[in-house]
């Protein structure tokens, strides 16, 4: 049986799901830096996909919308919590947020990385995730972020260059 | 290159979601209801109305004024905004004359698009006195341009005006894509709504088969809007307002009112004669000698038919 060809919109949703449910919640979890989040906004995203599945009909469109929803719902809730943290930021200036330092190199260096991915602008991180992580080509991260080929160039270069740069001055910070 | 693809590979190589599969079933067995989108609007807007009500009684009644609205605006740009320009967006906000369209901006990466115009629409407004007329968020899968149209894709089960829908909001409801789309272009192009490939003939009961331009400003736009400070903008020492307005003698005349509703601050800018909407902007508003907290901008026409508000926050 070919793929696509005779699915409806349940066994569509139950293979993506299989296939794909990890990889884009820990997609989101690159964007976001927050698991409960990313999976609620890729639960979303496997809904909204299961109701346009009459236009969609087939499995790469589907990984496609999936891919395009989670970012683009990632960004969202990202821009909400930043308001919501400058405001508790306001409020609290003199609380040293030092991150908790477990003292395990593996999730620290983990930690740095999703707070480096965080601090880069949106396009960027998105960028980088969808490249790096997802591997996909400057064709699709064009197309999943409805942007120029040549931007897609243009962010992953500077954000591949920041995110190292930020890296490096983590790793200064932590051997003094 | 190679070390990034490991680099993020290795950040969340410790994320084991949780099986959601039966969460994810149990909202997808439930059926689109063509009205479902229109009732939660109408708990928006109910929403809304509270809000307003509440931001009366919080301004009389300081104790109440730390809480905040449903508003997420980004209160980081205003003055200090790098980069590109900004995506014009269209939301519904009451006037004395009934719905109107009320313009907010949002920060872009590269410069306004269809496709952001699109995305601010989806994510809705800041500001807690808008709503949306227009289900944005899922109705419309898609924009582009092409040969000078704008085209609109919406979902099928938007062709029929909602029963709690009036003619006139659904008239609204387009004006207020259109609107945004052509913000998005850069230009006033006309608008062709689709479904799938073809021109859908109706879009919430009003007659779409050939494209649609944008209804005269002075017809759907609420004849004063405010643009900057945006939502909950957090100031120092002053700020600059801006917006637009088309008032008696270009008249704007503005208010800084504190959380009792005392106004501190006042004046009158004159935006242009009142035949289309004109810019106008504030000279620098000195803050520097008020207490910390809630204020509320107010901007009005010269007849206070139409009014617009904006929280900011002196700190």
């Amino acid at each position: 049986m070919r793929p696509g060809e005779t699915w409806d919109a349940d066994a569509a949703l139950e293979q993506l799901y299989a296939a794909h449910w990890r990889s884009l919640v820990r997609l989101s979890v690159l964007l976001l830096r927050d698991q409960g989040a990313a999976e609620e906004v890729v639960q979303d995203a496997f809904v909204a996909m299961h109701g346009r599945w009459s236009r969609l009909r087939d499995p790469d469109k589907a990984l496609a919308y999936l891919r395009q929803t989670v970012v683009n719902r990632s960004r969202s809730v990202l821009r909400h919590r930043g308001v919501v943290e400058r405001h508790a930021a306001r409020r609290a200036p003199l609380v040293d947020q030092s991150p908790a330092d477990d003292g395990i190199a593996g999730a620290r260096r983990r930690t740095a990385v999703l707070d480096a991915m965080r601090a880069l602008p949106d396009r960027q991180r998105e960028v980088l995730a969808l490249r790096y992580y997802l591997d996909l080509s400057e064709a699709e991260i064009a197309e999943t972020l409805g942007i120029a080929r040549g931007s897609v160039k243009a962010h992953a270069s500077r954000g591949a260059a920041a995110l190292r740069a930020l890296l490096a001055d983590q790793h200064a910070e932590g051997d003094l | 290159m190679d070390d990034l693809a490991t680099l993020l590979n290795d950040a969340v190589a410790d994320v084991e979601p949780t099986d959601r599969l039966a969460e994810i079933r149990s909202a997808t067995e439930q059926k689109p209801h063509r009205v479902g989108w229109y009732a939660a609007g109408g708990a928006i807007l109910a929403v809304a109305a509270t809000v307003t009500a509440f931001t009366i009684m919080a301004s009389l009644d300081d104790e109440n004024a730390d809480e905040v609205g449903p508003a997420t605006p980004d209160p980081t740009i205003g003055s200090d905004t790098p980069g590109a320009s900004p995506q014009a967006v269209y939301f519904v906000g009451d006037t004395s004359v009934g719905p109107r369209l009320f313009r907010e901006f949002r920060p872009t990466d590269d410069g306004p698009s269809p496709d952001e115009a699109l995305e601010a629409l989806r994510r809705g407004p800041w500001d807690p006195d808008y709503r949306t007329f227009f289900p944005a968020d899922p109705a419309i899968t898609g924009v582009d341009v092409r040969d000078g149209v704008i085209n609109v894709t919406v979902q099928a089960w938007v062709h029929d005006r909602p029963p709690d829908m009036t003619a006139p909001q659904a008239e609204l409801a387009l004006q207020q894509v259109v609107y945004s789309v052509q913000a998005g272009a850069g230009e006033p192009l006309p608008v062709q709504f689709r479904t799938g490939r073809n021109p859908t003939d109706t879009v919430l009961g009003v007659p779409t088969s050939e494209p649609i331009t944008s209804a005269p400003p002075l017809d759907v736009l609420s004849l004063v809007t405010i643009s900057d400070p945006v939502e909950s903008l957090q100031v120092g020492d002053s700020f600059v307002a801006r917006g637009a307005a088309s008032s008696f003698e270009g008249n704007v005349p503005w208010e800084l009112r504190d959380a009792d509703g005392k106004v501190v601050r006042s004046g009158q800018v004159t935006a242009g004669q009142d035949t289309h909407l004109v810019e106008w902007e504030t000279e620098p508003i000195d803050v520097s000698d008020l207490e910390p907290g809630q204020y509320t901008f107010v901007a009005t026409t010269d007849d206070a038919k139409f009014t617009d508000t904006r929280t900011v926050i002196v700190l």
